[in-house]
């Protein structure tokens, strides 16, 4: 299943980059086209973490990542050390303060692709059905409650994330180098259900 | 403010560095300054008054007969507003060279920089007409780490005096690095700075083996808007944060410890940067912006309107990213203490075009400081640890020289340390 989706779509990205990528001059790499939760997504069930998968292996190394996260009142929330997967494409950062409440959210990036070009963008989603105590009385979680290994029980797909940067450009106009990491690009996103949501 | 007898019996139209400053008003630009320095030899170049070929071809004489002077409390070419060309030459003692070998050279060399400040020949000089429009040449001169190694002057080696740690980021060529004496040549007409390169360099070269020499240029200061720092060859807005008022100079330049020969003198960090413009062409405008912290168009910070506002560095969107990002250059090199600014007076360079087909060029870093430990290093390393800049930069040489203090007429650059 996994490698169907995967395989499906380096397809698609692979078919674009050869019929449009000699047509842009922009090549930056790293902008994120996958995020759990989606972009303009509405999620029932408890968010603890996020996750962006960029088209490219981020590069911690040269520079750690940013990552924000702010109600609707621009509130923050505060987060944990963000963490990638052996892709270094997926990043998953923990929400230190345990499951959010309802609300509506954006989520905010910036990180620098392997080539050194850096990148940013927002998503915006809303949460429902959660009982979590609002933002700003949160306190954070136990170290070991955060969960930063996401399993595959839920595959989400859908795309349409935010940038101030023209994502579809972006993506069509990856270099050589850029068309290798998209093969590489594993959409293993998923939403970790928790025994104790509200755990705290 | 003090002018030296010296100073003052300068021929006419020359305005003496402190006053020239001072003249400008402490508070205006570093370029504004030196332009507004002019003002005092009628040299500006306003639309109003510049509006006959008369009064043009006037003031274009003006500008290649302006001097600055060589004799003074500091040595010529530091405070001096940026010239539009520059040579930096580095120079290794001559084995079995002496103190006494050292002093004749200095003297030598003191005596053709003091000539040639004033649009005068050397003695002897081949070329004696190139000496005649010295448009603010000055002739600068320090000494590296093996100058005091090998004339047994260790004694005298300035606070904070030594060769740099080596950084992550270097990639140093011998051919650009390291030296026992430094000349720094600049002036505003390049026949000059290469007139006068070759003769200082000549009177060196009977005590020292030539070891490296680099030129580079700037935008003229002439007839441009002078209210915006120059520009490197990435087109970024450059030395924005540059000393400006004598009080800025005297924290940061000027040493006031250390041995007492070396008070009012300075030290000089010389690293060639090397440019990967390939690299930095597949970047928009965002991300050159972001990378740097400030606007491409006129060197704002990301949080201002215009270059010299201060950047805030917690400033954040109301996604709650910083503004200025944690990668970015401005960020990295402002995150220290209020100890670690200096003076930079940087030449871009272009040699031609490397088999890849790019441009050999990059950039001059040439920043002074009182103390290099204290005031250059931590910043160096901060960029070496992170800055996103390093992705596009690559430093190929590095040197660090002493400038003495400067002298007055019958003495010589250095008289306090081989005296």
């Amino acid at each position: 299943m996994i490698r169907k989706v995967t395989a499906a779509i380096a397809a698609l990205f692979m078919s674009l980059f050869v019929v449009a990528g000699t047509a842009s001059m922009a090549s930056a790499h790293s902008d994120t086209f996958q995020s759990v939760p989606a972009s303009g997504s509405t999620v029932s069930t408890p968010v603890i973490e996020l996750q962006f998968t960029f088209v490219e292996p981020v590069n911690a190394e040269l520079s750690p990542p940013e990552v924000a996260l702010v109600d609707a009142e621009g509130v923050p929330a505060q987060l944990g050390a963000p963490a990638l997967d052996e892709t270094g494409a997926t990043m998953t950062v923990p929400i230190a303060t345990g499951a959010l409440p309802n609300g509506t959210y954006t989520a905010s990036y910036r990180i620098v692709s392997e080539d050194g070009h850096p990148a940013s963008g927002s998503v915006s989603f809303t949460v429902e059905g959660s009982d979590a105590d609002p933002l700003a009385e949160a306190v954070p979680v136990e170290e070991e409650a955060v969960v930063t290994e996401a399993d595959a029980e839920l595959m989400v797909t859908s795309s349409g994330a935010e940038s101030d940067n023209s994502q579809l450009q972006l993506v069509l106009g990856l270099s050589a180098a850029g068309a290798v990491a998209l093969a590489a690009v594993l959409v293993i996103v998923a939403l970790r259900r928790r025994r104790n949501s509200t755990g705290k | 403010m003090t002018q030296t007898p010296a100073e003052s019996s300068e021929t006419t139209g020359v305005v003496s560095r402190r006053g020239f400053l001072a003249s400008a008003g402490v508070v205006s630009s570093y370029v504004a300054a030196g332009a507004a320095g002019f003002a005092g030899g009628a040299l500006t170049l306003n639309a109003a008054s510049a509006s006959t070929p008369e009064r043009e071809a006037e003031l274009r004489a003006q500008q290649q007969s302006a001097t600055i002077p060589f004799y003074g409390e500091y040595q010529a070419g530091i405070m001096t507003p940026l010239q539009a060309y520059g040579t930096y030459a580095a120079f290794t003692l001559k084995p079995g060279t002496g103190i006494d070998q050292a002093r004749a050279m200095m003297q030598l060399l003191t005596d053709d920089a003091a000539r040639l400040a004033k649009g005068k020949p050397t003695l002897p000089d081949g070329e004696p007409f190139l000496a005649t429009e010295p448009a603010r040449l000055t002739s600068t001169f320090g000494f590296g780490p093996g100058f005091f190694s090998k004339l047994g002057l260790q004694g005298g080696l300035p606070d904070g005096f030594a060769e740099l740690p080596s950084f992550s980021i270097d990639k140093l060529q011998p051919e650009y690095s390291g030296g026992d004496l430094v000349i720094h040549v600049g002036a505003d007409n390049p026949l000059t700075v290469a007139h006068a390169a070759r003769q200082l360099s000549r009177t060196a070269h009977t005590f020292a083996e030539p070891l490296w020499s680099q030129s580079g240029f700037n935008r003229p200061q002439y007839g441009v808007p002078s209210d915006q720092t120059g520009r490197n060859l990435f087109g970024q807005v450059d030395g924005t944060v540059n000393p400006r008022s004598e009080n800025e100079f005297d924290a940061q330049v000027w040493a006031s410890g250390g041995p007492s020969w070396f008070r009012d003198g300075t030290c000089l960090v010389v690293r060639r940067i090397q440019m990967d413009f390939a690299g930095w062409d597949k970047l928009d405008d965002t991300k050159k912006e972001s990378a740097m912290g400030r606007r491409l168009s006129n060197g704002a910070p990301l949080t201002g309107s215009t270059e010299f506002d201060a950047p805030d560095l917690s400033a954040k969107f109301e996604n709650g990213l910083s503004v200025i990002p944690s990668f970015s250059h401005v960020r990295r090199s402002r995150m220290g203490t209020d100890a670690e600014k200096f003076l930079r007076r940087p030449l871009n360079y272009e040699d031609g075009l490397l088999a890849s087909g790019e441009p050999n060029a990059g950039l001059i870093f040439a920043a002074y400081m009182a103390d290099i430990q204290k005031q250059f290093v931590p910043v160096q390393q901060r960029l070496a640890d992170l800055d996103l800049m390093n992705t596009w930069t690559t430093p190929i040489g590095s040197a660090v020289f002493a400038l003495p203090p400067g002298c007055q007429p019958g003495g010589y650059i250095g008289e306090g340390l081989l005296g």
